[in-house]
């Protein structure tokens, strides 16, 4: 289960985004190791209708991880997980992880699911580099910013920043891009949450609050916030 | 007070954009004006008869709205916030200041207007023949006093600019101009299903239909518009974009429109440019006086803005359309004294007779030869029409007729600026006086009277065709056979000589830079007989409207005085933009991609001074900036005799694994890593081809097959990118990460950072037996995983901790509470840089050049010569086998020698001097804290070497001063302090 904290130095890993989250009366949860944002204070019983609308969640501390090698294919494949046929499109594991095919022999998994992304630990576990195999895993979770724009409004906010087509009839469910988002390098994943419209959007850690607050500013014009976890969690429930 | 009545606005239907029932207050020249809704500030100041806008540029000319469609630079006004604003296309708003612009004076009394008595001593191209004699005139009096007369209109420089963005479109079809072509296509194409943006620059769909007369009754346009409106409502996959300007074309119909504060950037699969044509002018004395109007002009006046242009009109005309406009005009109550008509065969005799019945008297074969102004209402009051003799000749029969309102109608030229920015070529035929647009790209197509179709049906027809084809390329299917429709007007719409040059001149060709007949003429005169080079020389088509109303005008001024025919001269290039664009428009949001690490807010509560290193914040030092040298001093020797942190997370960071890692590291960098043991670090000193040091770093050995490699900040997306290129090219077996952000990192350094790390570190030995010098671990540092490494950039005993990004906050928590015993303190890069000054390490990019290889940096110690390749190895021996030239030595200067840290330092790059002659330069030089002198890296030639060498530096404001070359390193020359 995950604990609720009241501030993120609680936790040994901490977003990039704490100070910003802290400063609009975030409260936090664990997940993963780290203090992830349960629910802003300016968020009300309308925050679901934002979400559905247009909204904007640092998923950040949750866990991912990523594979490359020539014998990234093989390896996954013995650990029992069902795998994209085709780059740039990814696709839902059985237990929820979110398995993205950005190469011929890269792969990244997404966690969101509750319980931590256990799957993606046990492959951590698995891995090392005496299996003398062809797959080299990337911590993820370190080197890429993880936020989800949500709601029916998102293509067309994402089009202030992305030149690609992001529309839901151009650019399905699941699809994957690998382009430029405001001007960073970005790996954009539709994962619809339930009948709500989203995107992925996971760019350089170190860039974080630039690629959040320019993100921000580009949904300003259609009302868009910052939600929490909880609010983001209603999505997919419906 | 304010002119509450507008005196000359008509009743609806006339005014299409305009809300009677609104009205809006503003002003203009200081006096308050009256305007309405919907009304443009031009619209708003002629409803009350306030034709002066503007001056002209260079003699100070009275000007007034030529085309109200902002293609001309007539309507230029100044806003409190925007200078060069065009009267006749920015929206009337509550409580607007407008002023005119490039006057003294006042408006109506413009000083400077006196220029214009003196344009005979200002002949084309004066500025290249004048001005620079005799010697030294330019600088004491003709450079002031032409900066001082220059520019147009005043910039406010303290304008914080409104929110500009960008956004992305996508369509199938792109259809550029909502006229009756535009339309037509975009409903063409979106019946076939595609998507489709239908873009126009006006406020309302429909082009010259909502207001050009195309019959007698005027039906046939009220029809079409009426039936297009509704089906193009009606289509859910036409966007409409409105007041939108699509200003540039770009490859792979790449287009960039421009609404409000956004700037649009379309990839569009296929484009339909439907942007019409525009109206060219008479030219003849005075046809720049306000009141001396397009034809099309004068419709927009009344139907758009519902504006009565005059009471008494002539209408000088070279096609039918002046005969339509002077309809207009009767029906709209403006009394047509004259149709002026230039043919010499018979106009349309229905027409003309119509006209004649309603009091119109008709001049067949003549032209308005001179324009006269009412000096007081700065406005058109007379013109004098005389009959033409011969091509731009008139006979001395002069008519003199009364009026306030010239509209000319003798031609037009196609919109063929984004055409030609896609690299279609503008041709015209000199018999039929017609234009004609070809070779653009693939994906493009052209329609209406751009692609040179007058009539109404043909204009249709050719639209569909158009769209016809867009579809069939898009569904891969053969293109249609499409009959091109006849067209009827297209041969009559263009007079073929419209120009009648005048004695004392004043006949505009150019109205943005005053350019008449004769400087064309006389630029040919002066040997620049190519159009380009005439536009060069005379600044025709240079000025705000680049070219519109003079490009045909100056093409055949040109042809004829170098008999040419207009189609072997040719008009110039058109690039982008089509209209004029903002800087904010194109610099968007204010967003500055920076990086920072993951310690980043522990710097700024520790009050770190942030400094940006690439494009990464670091702490330059902490305190207050008021106090920077005696902090970063205490910095310095606190590591020196204690022990600091600084954050390193901004070293770069390379993954290299796989079976051939080792051997990969070995042909990549200069040293060897074949045997280099696990759990050992080497340094990594990397050159190009040239044998040019471009970058280092240290290579641990984490794994048989894996090494961690770090890189300088600003140097890692190069060796990422140059790891990539020979792994390709070397077809190795190993695989690169670049994970620079992935890990964060930390160096500990001082005499007491093993005592510190200890307290956090259970379960890695940190004794110096067990963990030496350049030795690597992994483990866990206060429970993060950590690689560790014992390096000392800074000299002392030291342990570089890398840990996963997120971690870092509570690593740099973690040591400072561990360290508080030993009152440990963070030190930021600029103390960095003097500690490493005083241990002799070199910056690359700093204390290298483009030229620098291994042995003038004193670095064959990094070179493996065993083996058998490196990249660079062969430039590098051929070098070692010629002479060197220099060498980057360390030197020291005291004060006796007459530098002052406070006063009196070198500095980078200033020159090191034998005599006068420039014989090496300073890469650094700090004030050492530890050793109480200056010290510092330079180049020097090789006779300036050794030890106790004297160079001489040239510092600012050229002192000189005396240094001692010393051996390297200043500082722990036994490396006793750093491997303990």
């Amino acid at each position: 289960m995950s604990a609720e904290i009241q501030q993120p130095e609680a936790a040994l890993r901490r977003s990039p985004l704490a100070r910003y989250h802290q400063s609009r009366g975030a409260a936090f949860v664990v997940r993963a190791g780290g203090a992830a944002v349960k629910s802003y204070a300016h968020e009300t019983e309308k925050g679901k209708a934002r979400a559905q609308s247009i909204a904007i969640v640092d998923l950040t501390c949750l866990n991912r991880i990523g594979f490359k090698g020539a014998d990234t294919l093989r390896w996954l494949s013995s650990q029992s997980l069902q795998l994209p046929d085709v780059p740039n499109q990814s696709l839902i594991g059985t237990d929820g992880t979110l398995i993205a095919r950005l190469s011929a022999t890269e792969f990244m998994l997404l966690d969101t699911t509750a319980n931590d992304g256990q799957k993606i630990e046990s492959l951590r576990s698995a891995w090392s580099m005496d299996l003398d195999q062809r797959s080299y895993l990337l911590e993820r979770g370190d080197s890429h910013s993880w936020f989800a724009v949500t709601g029916e409004l998102a293509p067309q906010m994402l089009a202030k920043v992305c030149a690609v087509d992001l529309r839901t009839h151009k650019f399905g469910q699941l699809a994957v891009a690998q382009t430029s988002v405001a001007r960073s390098n970005s790996i954009v994943i539709r994962a619809d949450q339930g009948p709500t419209p989203c995107f992925y959007i996971l760019a350089d850690l170190s860039g974080s609050e630039f690629m959040w607050a320019g993100l921000l500013d580009s949904m300003q014009e259609f009302n868009g916030d910052a939600i929490g976890l909880d609010a983001f969690n209603t999505l997919s429930a419906t | 007070m304010a002119n509450t009545k507008l005196k000359q606005r008509l009743a609806a239907p006339y005014g299409l954009l305009i809300d009677s029932n609104t009205p809006l207050s503003f002003s203009f020249e200081g006096q308050p004006f009256n305007g309405v809704q919907g009304d443009t500030i031009a619209s708003a100041l002629l409803a009350n008869d306030q034709w002066l806008i503007s001056r002209s540029f260079k003699y100070h000319r009275a000007r007034g709205p030529l085309t109200m469609a902002g293609q001309d630079a007539n309507t230029l006004v100044q806003l409190p916030s925007a200078p060069n604003t065009l009267a006749d296309k920015c929206a009337l708003e509550p409580n607007m200041s407008v002023t005119g612009q490039n006057y003294k004076g006042s408006l109506a009394r413009d000083l400077q207007a006196y220029i214009g008595l003196l344009s005979r001593f200002l002949p084309v191209g004066f500025y290249y023949k004048a001005f620079f004699r005799p010697r030294g005139i330019w600088e004491a009096f003709w450079g002031p006093f032409i900066r001082k007369q220059s520019g147009l209109g005043n910039i406010d420089q303290f304008l914080i600019p409104a929110y500009h963005d960008k956004q992305y479109k996508f369509a199938d079809v792109l259809v550029v101009g909502a006229g009756p072509a535009g339309l037509t296509a975009a409903l063409a194409a979106a019946k076939q299903g595609l998507e489709v943006i239908l873009v126009d620059e006006n406020p309302v769909l429909g082009g010259c239909l909502n207001y050009a007369r195309f019959n007698l009754d005027n039906s046939s346009a009220k029809d079409l518009l009426k039936s297009l409106l509704s089906k193009v409502t009606a289509a859910d996959n036409i966007e409409v974009m409105l007041s939108t300007t699509a200003n540039s074309w770009h490859a792979d119909n790449w287009l960039a429109l421009i609404s409000g504060n956004r700037l649009y950037k379309v990839r569009a699969k296929e484009l339909i440019v439907c942007a019409g044509s525009l109206e060219q002018q008479a030219i003849f004395r005075g046809n720049d006086i306000p009141g001396v109007v397009m034809s099309s002009a004068a419709l927009r006046m009344m139907h758009l803005y519902g504006v009565k242009p005059g009471q008494n009109a002539v209408v000088v005309s070279g096609n039918d359309d002046g005969y339509m406009t002077a309809l207009e005009l009767l029906d709209a109550g403006v009394k047509v004294v004259a149709l002026v008509d230039m043919r010499d065969q018979d106009g349309p005799s229905e027409l003309a007779n119509l006209l004649k019945q309603k009091g119109c008297v008709i001049h067949q074969n003549s032209t308005v030869y001179e324009a006269f102004i009412d000096k007081r209402k700065h406005r058109v009051s007379r013109v004098e029409v005389r009959s033409i003799k011969s091509r731009g000749q008139v006979n001395g029969d002069p008519v003199s007729i009364n009026c306030d309102l010239v509209c000319m109608a003798v031609g037009y030229m196609p919109t063929y600026q984004l055409v030609c920015q896609a690299g279609g070529q503008l041709s015209y035929d000199d018999n039929s006086c017609k234009f004609s647009l070809s070779n653009y790209p693939n994906n493009f197509e052209i329609a209406g009277s751009v692609n040179g179709y007058w009539d109404l049906n043909a204009v249709v027809a050719d639209a569909r065709n158009k769209a016809q084809k867009c579809v069939a390329r898009l569904r891969g299917s053969l293109s249609p056979e499409l009959v091109a429709p006849s067209d009827s007007i297209a041969d009559r719409i263009n007079f073929s000589w419209p120009m009648f040059e005048h004695p004392k001149g004043k006949e505009f060709v150019d109205y943005d830079e005053d350019l008449q007949i004769k400087d064309i003429v006389n630029a040919t005169s002066d040997g620049y007989e190519h159009i380009q080079l005439v536009k060069r020389y005379s600044t025709c088509g240079m000025g705000p409207s680049q070219g519109r109303h003079s490009a045909l005008a100056a093409a055949r001024l040109v042809a004829d005085a170098t008999n040419r025919t207009v189609a072997e001269t040719g008009v110039t290039t058109a690039r982008p933009p089509f209209a004029s664009e903002t800087l904010a428009h194109n610099a968007g949001r204010h967003f500055y991609p920076a990086r920072r690490t993951s310690m980043h807010y522990r710097h700024i509560e520790q009050d770190a001074q942030m400094m940006l290193a690439g494009a990464w914040y670091r702490p330059a030092y902490y305190g207050p900036a008021s106090n920077s040298k005696s902090l970063i001093d205490a910095e310095v020797t606190n590591v020196r005799n204690n022990v600091g942190i600084v954050d390193v997370s901004t070293l770069g960071g390379l993954e290299v694994r796989g079976p051939d890692a080792a051997v990969f590291l070995e042909r990549f960098y200069t040293f060897a890593f074949a045997k280099q043991p696990i759990g050992r670090a080497r340094y990594a000193l990397l050159t190009n081809e040239a044998g040019v040091v471009i970058d280092d770093g240290v290579a641990c050995r984490l794994h048989q097959q894996h090494f961690y490699v770090t890189a300088t900040t600003g140097g890692v997306d190069q060796v990422f990118q140059s790891m990539l290129k020979w792994n390709a090219q070397w077809a190795m077996d190993v695989d690169i990460t670049n994970a620079t952000t992935a890990w964060c990192a930390v160096n500990i350094a001082g005499p007491n950072a093993r005592k510190v790390l200890a307290k956090l570190c259970a379960d890695i030995d940190l004794s110096a037996d067990a963990f030496p010098y350049m030795g690597v671990r992994q483990g866990r540092v206060a429970d993060i995983p950590a690689r560790l490494i014992r390096v000392g950039f800074v000299g002392e005993l030291g342990f570089e901790i890398h840990v996963p990004h997120q971690y870092g906050e509570a690593l740099w928590d973690a040591l400072l509470a561990a360290g508080e015993e030993h009152t440990i303190r963070p030190f930021g890069v600029e103390a960095q840089r003097i500690l490493r000054l005083e241990k002799g390490h070199i910056i690359i990019g700093q204390d290298t050049d483009a030229m620098s290889n291994p042995m003038e940096v004193q670095m064959s110690w990094a070179i493996a010569r065993k083996k058998p390749f490196f990249v660079g190895a062969r430039t590098i021996r051929e070098l070692e086998k010629m002479p060197q030239q220099r060498v980057l030595v360390g030197f020291s200067i005291s004060a006796s020698d007459g530098a002052m840290p406070d006063r009196i330092m070198p500095k980078e790059s200033h020159l090191v001097l034998e005599g006068e002659q420039m014989t090496g330069r300073v890469t650094s030089c700090n004030y050492s804290p530890t050793l109480k002198k200056i010290i510092g890296l330079a180049y020097v030639p090789l006779n300036k070497a050794q030890p106790n060498s004297v160079i001489e530096i040239k510092c600012d404001q050229g002192i000189r001063v005396s240094a001692t070359v010393v051996r390297l390193p200043f500082y722990d020359p036994d490396n006793q302090q750093q491997e303990q």
